[in-house]
């Protein structure tokens, strides 16, 4: 009990010389938070391919397609290694040691997923209201572009 | 100090000592009996290399105090800290951990034999401390699993958050590390055992 004590006093003594004071709580919310950012630029860029993918596909030109092709190799290549970047940064905040790299894995690419199926619904959505608008209101550009077309049908 | 606030659990200790040092001598003297040992059964230190220890070890859980998450044990918070600095320890002196296990802790190898059904065959004392010597053979994560689990008597969970792993590495981890052992005694099983 009495070396517990002289060894607390000398503890103490030591945290008073060397004037010790706690670190700020925003320290280590900022750097939790620093933590977190790869995973989210990860998922969002993942999301944003997803989306691109989506739409090749649905409504791609033959070309287009094609090259759409050659992209999953190189996404997936690129995904997997910002994928483990940015697990290996989530295992670093408080909570994320408790699950498993391909826990973190899987999470990061069905967030991906889920998001990237979101972002093509909310631009399809939006890009369909503006082509109904577009074509509720013909404009002159319009009127010559028919016009145009008619006499090329025409002319043949 | 300590005899008033005995009744305070550690974590309320812990928000207390945020604003008040002298709450902080209290988590100190609760504390450093149990890392003394800890500390005394993972490696050879002296007493002066303990005491160094056992400042730097505080010194740091007073700077990152507000690190402090209260969804873990905060005994487990302290364990963590001080693993990493023992790690930092060896590192700095170039030395590989030995546990140095005291009289207890032939009770504590009689409870570990029992899982590996190892009792019948060791049961004195010089062919425990055979067992400790074997122990020290094994590598750095499967010892420092098994003292954290039969030594210090830890859960998983606890483990777990002391070492940064997922609970169910560390079940993995203690049943790999409890094979190995069992190899390495009967295959430098002494004739005389």
């Amino acid at each position: 009990m009495e070396m517990t004590t002289t060894t607390t006093e000398k503890i103490l003594t030591a945290i008073e010389h060397q004037r010790v004071r706690p670190r700020p709580k925003w320290h280590f919310v900022l750097r939790n938070s620093i933590l977190w950012i790869p995973g989210i630029i990860t998922t969002v860029l993942g999301a944003y391919t997803i989306a691109g993918l989506i739409y090749g596909i649905l409504h791609g030109h033959p070309n287009q397609l094609l090259m759409i092709a050659a992209i999953p190799l190189l996404w997936v290549v690129s995904f997997f290694i910002f994928c483990l970047i940015s697990t290996s940064f989530l295992r670093n905040t408080y909570t994320g040691y408790r699950h498993t790299t391909l826990q973190l894995l899987l999470v990061s690419v069905a967030s991906s997923i889920i998001l990237g199926i979101l972002f093509y619904a909310i631009t399809q959505n939006t890009e369909d209201n503006m082509v109904r608008t577009y074509y509720r209101y013909p404009t002159q550009h319009q009127d010559d572009y028919f016009e145009r077309n008619v006499n090329v049908i025409r002319m043949n | 100090m300590q005899v008033v606030h005995s009744h305070l659990s550690d974590e309320a200790l812990v928000i207390k000592c945020k604003k008040d040092q002298q709450y902080f001598a209290v988590l100190v003297d609760r504390y450093v009996p149990k890392l003394t040992r800890y500390i005394k059964r993972r490696s050879a230190a002296t007493a002066a290399d303990i005491e160094d220890l056992l400042q730097n070890i505080f010194i740091k859980v007073y700077r990152n105090i507000n690190e402090y998450d209260t969804s873990l044990l905060f005994s487990s918070w302290i364990y963590r800290i001080t693993h990493n600095e023992m790690i930092d320890w060896y590192r700095r002196e170039k030395r590989r951990s030995t546990l140095s296990l005291d009289d207890e802790a032939h009770d504590i190898i009689s409870k570990l034999m029992v899982d590996e059904d190892l009792t019948t065959q060791f049961s004195n004392a010089e062919q425990k401390q055979y067992i400790i010597n074997t122990l020290n053979t094994l590598d750095e994560k499967y010892k420092e699993i098994l003292l954290l689990r039969f030594f210090e008597d830890k859960s998983y969970e606890e483990i777990a958050d002391i070492l940064k792993i997922p609970a169910g590495t560390v079940a993995v981890r203690i049943n790999r590390a409890k094979k190995q052992l069992q190899k390495r005694i009967q295959k430098q099983l002494p004739p005389s055992l």
